[in-house]
């Protein structure tokens, strides 16, 4: 995803959540929701983006032993929109192009999420460095 | 009593609603943990009353994610093993847009977006219809 894709943080409404249990997937997922009602995204979307959030904070949990979300409002030109970046400093990801593919994963489960996250957002961005950790950046403009 | 048990319960009640027909609601956002606490008591339940229709109701699901639906299809199919059909009731079009976004697909597995029409559907697999009283005059 080019640079342009990403969205410019926005100095309000920033949500920053640490991820080590699942309670606090939970607990992130209810601030995305309010963060993108508040925004005015429709009840689907904000569906969509909640699952993509969870989708994203549990594969910190199980393949990172957890990381950070910050839940963003951003704007770029004159719209809005809500960004989501999940940090982890966890093993990273070695070969991107595979994790995106439906059905790779390398715990034995369903390898559908990444490709999902991709799918319920308009767009989403890995930056991964082996041994160091991972960022996924997505965003969905009203 | 085992408390871990009855609280487990508590946090997932599940009702009969008709003869042979049990119906179980789940809100909030579901983790390994509880879906196996859910699986469990259908499971229970369903063994105890013979039942032979759970309708789970996930209206109240916050988010689907690709764990969540793995966890839901695994359900249906183990109360399938006891005789126990699961019907999937409020997949409402935001759910049903993330598993297409998802890819997953539920199969033959019932799905209404509404608890009645849930129950609609157990009743015509159980030969019972729900008939106005005015329709009897
Ligand atoms: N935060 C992460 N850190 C390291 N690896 C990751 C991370 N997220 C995803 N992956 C890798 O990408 C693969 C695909 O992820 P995903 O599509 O979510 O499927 P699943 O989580 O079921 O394995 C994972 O199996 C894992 O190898
Ligand atoms: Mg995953």
């Amino acid at each position: 995803m080019s640079q342009q894709d990403r969205c410019e943080a926005n100095a309000g409404g920033r949500l920053v959540y640490a991820i080590v249990q699942e309670a606090d997937v939970e607990n992130a997922m209810r601030g995305c929701r309010r963060c993108a009602r508040q925004l005015g995204f429709s009840e689907s979307i904000v569906f969509m983006v909640a699952t993509a959030l969870v989708e994203l904070a549990r594969n910190m949990l199980y393949h990172a032993a957890g990381g950070t979300v910050t839940i963003n409002e951003c704007s770029r030109a004159s719209r809005w929109g809500i960004e989501l970046v999940a940090i982890d400093h966890g093993p990273g990801i070695a070969n991107v192009a595979l994790a995106m593919q439906d059905h790779f994963s390398t715990r034995g489960t369903l390898g559908i999420g990444l490709p999902a996250v991709k799918r319920m957002m308009d767009s989403m961005d890995i930056e991964t460095v082996v041994g160091q950790g991972t960022t996924v950046r997505a965003c969905k403009w009203l | 009593m085992d408390i871990e048990k009855v609280e487990k319960s508590e946090k997932n009640p599940i009702t009969t609603l008709w003869d042979d027909i049990l119906f179980m609601p789940v809100i909030g956002l579901l983790d390994s943990k509880r879906a196996q606490d859910i699986m469990d008591i259908m499971l229970e339940e369903a063994d105890a009353t013979n039942a032979r229709y759970i309708i789970l109701d996930i209206k109240g699901v916050a988010a689907v994610d690709s764990a969540v639906a793995n966890h839901l299809v695994k359900i249906t199919k183990a109360t399938k093993l006891l005789g126990c059909e699961t019907i999937l009731s409020g997949i409402t079009p935001n759910v049903a847009q993330s598993l297409v976004h998802l890819g997953i697909d539920l199969g033959n597995l019932i799905t209404t977006a509404r608890v009645s029409g849930a129950l609609e559907a157990a009743f015509s697999r159980l030969g019972k219809t729900v008939v106005s009283v005015d329709a009897l005059k």
